[in-house]
C-alpha cells in the first residue's frame, strides 16, 4: 500500500520484509526494523514528552511485534500494524503511570515537558501538547509518521472522513494558537 | 461560492494526499485552489499550516535511539522459546500427567502402593504438592519458558533428592519405593536443559515507569 507522496519504494519494500519476517526470517525482521523505528519512536514522543519513556515504549512495542508478527496479514500496512499495537503498549504505561503519585510538582512538569522540544520548536511542542488527544494523534500519524488518511483511521479505529476532520479541525486550533504565539510575525498575515 | 473553511479543508488535505479517496469532486479542488489564489485569508491561514506541520514534524525529528540490537534480542528470544524439541516437549508433558496421576493416588489414599503411609489430612497436602509440580511441567511443556519457575523446581528437588539418598543410607526405604520421587527429578532435569539451551527467557518486563512524565493531555 504505497503513501503519496512518501517514499513508495520503501514501503513496498517494508511489506514485503514483513512478509518475509512471518515465516521466520531474521534478517526480514532487522531491516523491518530499521526502517519503522522513526515512526514508532516519534509517535510515542509525540504522546509522552519525555525520551526514556518513548524509550520504553518503543521497545515494549517491538516486542510485542516480535511474539505477534506471525500473525500479521497483511490487511494493513506495516506502519499502522505496529502504531496499533504501540497505542495498546501507551496505553498500559499510562495506566502504570496515573496509579503513581507524581514525583514532581505540576510547574516543573511543564518546564520539563517544553525542554524537551529544541528551541527552534518549543511553541510548536506546548501547542501540540495542548491538543485534545485525538486530534493530536491524527495530526503526529499524518504529518510526522506518515501516515495516509486510510491508514491512520485504521490505526485509530475509525473511519477516514474522522481522520480527514480531525486533522483539520487541529490545523485550525494550531493555526488560532500559533498566531497568537507569534502575534509580531503573524499581525500583518491575519486579516 | 465555496466558504473559506471548505476551502482550508480541500486544499490542506489534498497537500496530505487525502484526496483521491475521500470522494471530494475534481470540481471542488479546482474551485478552492483558485480560491486560495485570491483569498489572502486563506492563502496565509494555508501558509501558516504549513509552516506548522514543517515544525511539527521538525519538533519531533531529533535524534532517534537505535534499538535495533535490543529488539532482536527480543527476536531471538521470542524464537527460541518456540523452538523447544518436541521430544522434551512429550517428556515433560508425560512427566506432568505422572505427577498428576501421583496426586490422584494420594488422594485416594493408596500410597502404600509404594510404601508411602499417610493419613488423609498429609495424603491431601501430599497431592496439593504433586499438582502444583504436574502443573508447572505441563505450563513449562506449553510455552517453554523457564523463568520463575526454576527456582521453585531448585528447592523441590533438592529437598526431594536429599530425602531420597539419606532414606536410602539410612536404609529406611526401598529403591522401589524411592521411585514415587522419579518423575519430580526427571522433570526438573528436563526444565533444566530447557533453560540452557534456550537461556533465560524474558518474563513480563519492569517497564521503569516515570510519573513525572505524565502527559498533559490524556
Ligand atoms: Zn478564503
Amino acid at each position: 500500500m504505497p503513501a503519496p507522496g512518501d517514499k513508495p519504494d520503501t514501503m513496498e519494500s517494508v511489506e514485503i520484509l514483513a512478509q518475509a519476517a512471518r515465516k521466520g526470517d531474521r534478517r526480514a525482521f532487522e531491516r523491518l526494523a530499521r526502517e519503522c523505528q522513526p515512526a514508532v519512536w516519534r509517535y510515542a514522543l509525540s504522546v509522552v514528552h519525555d525520551q526514556e519513556l518513548a524509550d520504553e515504549i518503543a521497545q515494549e512495542t517491538w516486542a510485542r511485534a516480535v511474539r505477534s508478527i506471525k500473525r500479521f496479514r497483511g490487511d494493513s500496512a506495516v506502519t499502522t500494524w505496529l502504531i496499533a499495537i504501540e497505542r495498546r503498549v501507551i496505553a498500559d504505561v499510562l495506566e502504570a503511570l496515573r496509579k503513581r503519585p507524581p514525583l514532581k510538582a505540576d510547574d516543573d512538569q511543564v518546564v520539563a515537558e517544553a525542554e524537551e522540544f529544541p528551541s527552534a520548536s518549543v511553541e510548536i511542542g506546548v501547542l501540540l501538547n495542548d491538543l485534545p488527544a485525538e486530534m493530536r494523534d491524527a495530526i503526529v500519524l499524518t504529518q510526522v509518521v506518515g501516515l495516509p488518511y486510510e491508514e491512520a483511521a485504521t490505526a485509530l479505529g475509525v473511519k477516514t472522513g474522522t481522520v480527514k476532520s480531525r486533522v483539520f479541525r487541529a490545523r485550525e486550533l494550531l493555526v488560532d494558537a500559533y498566531r497568537e504565539v507569534l502575534p509580531a510575525r503573524e499581525a500583518e498575515e491575519a486579516t | 461560492m465555496m466558504d473559506c473553511n471548505k476551502v482550508r479543508e480541500i486544499v490542506t488535505s489534498a497537500r496530505d494526499g487525502g484526496l483521491p479517496t475521500d470522494g471530494t469532486p475534481a470540481g471542488d479542488v479546482a474551485i478552492a485552489l483558485a480560491h486560495a489564489g485570491e483569498c489572502s485569508s486563506c492563502a496565509s491561514w494555508i501558509d501558516a499550516s504549513e509552516r506548522i506541520d514543517r515544525s511539527i514534524r521538525i519538533g519531533l525529528a531529533r535524534e532517534i535511539p537505535d534499538l535495533t540490537p535490543r529488539i532482536m534480542a527480543e527476536w531471538d528470544s521470542a524464537r527460541q522459546q518456540g523452538d523447544i524439541p518436541l521430544t522434551t516437549r512429550l517428556s515433560l508433558m508425560i512427566v506432568a500427567v505422572l505427577n498428576a496421576g501421583l496426586a490422584f493416588m494420594h488422594l485416594a489414599g493408596s500410597g502404600g502402593l509404594f510404601g508411602v503411609q499417610t493419613g488423609p489430612h498429609s495424603g491431601a497436602e501430599l497431592a496439593a504438592f504433586e499438582l502444583a509440580v504436574a502443573v508447572v511441567f505441563a505450563m513449562t511443556a506449553w510455552d517453554g519458558r523457564t523463568r520463575g519457575r526454576m527456582a521453585f523446581m531448585a528447592v523441590i528437588s533438592a529437598l526431594t533428592l536429599a530425602g531420597t539418598v539419606r532414606d536410602l543410607v539410612m536404609g529406611s526405604t526401598s529403591l522401589v519405593a524411592e521411585m514415587v520421587h522419579l518423575p519430580v527429578l526427571v522433570g526438573f532435569s528436563l526444565m533444566l536443559i530447557v533453560a540452557a539451551a534456550h537461556g533465560s527467557p524474558r518474563g513480563p518486563r519492569n517497564l521503569g515507569y516515570r510519573s513525572d512524565a505524565l502527559p498533559q493531555t490524556p
